[in-house]
């Protein structure tokens, strides 16, 4: 039973205003934190259903495009294929930055130039036919999609984990914290008013007493 | 009843932290369109001192919205205010490229109020999908608990 465990203070006045200040900062955070985390609820479903729209585009592109090498294996051969495969052959430039998202900072990936055109890719446009350069097109496309799908992913595990962390923090403000600090105010402000009390016993007795002299 | 010994500062130093975050992600200072489009990696620097970066497709598509003297209007990122116990967001409206863009982003009309676009959730999610860079969540002050 945490709420019932009491935070240890001196009984004085100023520990009291101190805790009441305690209080108002947790209770301000818990809401903060709260409506936090029903943007980033909202903007992790965003971006799940965003994932999977990517994830089912992908395979369906990638379906395609095997579908055409396929097409293009059968019309060259893999001993060509392989010759005019190695040419098309180049290195990607992917520039990596971050963008930040209620505090949260998510990857940001922007791939240059992945779609080329049948001239820029290389081979020999004479000796191969156009089903090589579907294949070509459609993989390509299929990369693209798959850089976008890699950062949604990531973005997806970070806004998680953020998700994860708030929660934790409301729970904790919510359940622990703030009743515990609550708890230790009504227990101080109890403490004072016995003091009272034996206070005005205390004057009442000393009053007797001095009537009777 | 127990007694603990809470005293440690630390936990409410945290949560003092936990304040600063929720403005972390704010932009200093905007950049208008026009300036990021010159940029060789258009970014704004955030409130915690990071970057923001922007897409360069989505401030083409933007480029292709407004006009080339519209494009000095627009500052970005452009703030969605939420009120999370509300389902209404609203955008300021600063020069009327904001609406030009809003219109094109969602294909609708969107309603406009005292100088404010007011956007309904799933209007907010059609604009994050759009311009997932171009803009950002910002909490409206009144939903924050007073304490």
């Amino acid at each position: 039973m945490s709420q019932q465990r009491l935070i240890r203070v001196r009984p004085t006045k100023i520990e009291l205003i101190r805790l009441k200040r305690r209080l108002s900062l947790a209770k301000r955070v818990h809401s903060i934190v709260k409506d936090r985390l029903l943007i980033l609820t909202m903007e992790f479903l965003q971006v799940a259903k965003e994932n999977v729209e990517l994830r089912e585009r992908l395979v369906e592109k990638m379906g395609e495009a095997y579908r055409a090498l396929g097409l293009a294996l059968g019309q060259h051969g893999s001993e060509q294929l392989d010759r005019e495969c190695l040419v098309a052959e180049r290195d990607l430039k992917i520039s990596a930055s971050t963008k930040n998202v209620m505090g949260v900072r998510c990857p940001m990936l922007e791939a240059e130039g992945i779609r080329r055109r049948a001239s820029e890719r290389g081979y020999s446009l004479f000796d191969t036919s156009a089903y090589l350069d579907e294949a070509a097109r459609l993989f390509e496309e299929s990369l693209e999609i798959m850089v976008e799908l890699g950062e949604m992913k990531k973005t997806l595990d970070l806004l998680g984990f953020e998700i994860g962390r708030a929660k934790r923090i409301t729970n904790a403000l919510e359940h622990i914290l703030i009743p515990r600090i609550m708890a230790s105010i009504k227990y101080l402000q109890m403490k004072f008013e016995e003091r009272e009390r034996e206070e005005k016993v205390r004057l009442k007795r000393l009053k007797i007493i001095l009537s009777r002299r | 009843m127990e007694a603990i010994d809470a005293h440690g500062e630390g936990i409410y130093e945290r949560l003092r932290r936990e304040l600063g975050i929720l403005s972390s992600h704010l932009p200093r200072e905007r950049k208008s369109l026009r300036q990021l489009l010159a940029e060789g990696r258009p970014h704004v620097i955030c409130n915690d001192g990071t970057a923001h970066h922007f897409k360069r497709r989505e401030l083409e598509y933007l480029a292709g919205i407004l006009g080339a003297d519209e494009a000095d209007g627009l500052l970005l990122p452009i703030l969605i205010e939420l009120t999370p116990s509300s389902s209404e967001a609203s955008i300021a409206l600063s020069s009327g490229a904001e609406l030009k863009v809003v219109r094109r982003a969602l294909g609708m009309e969107p309603t406009v109020r005292n100088g404010r676009i007011i956007l309904y959730r799933p209007q907010v999610a059609a604009l994050r999908r759009a311009l997932r860079t171009s803009t950002q969540y910002s909490l409206a002050i009144g939903a924050m608990g007073t304490g």
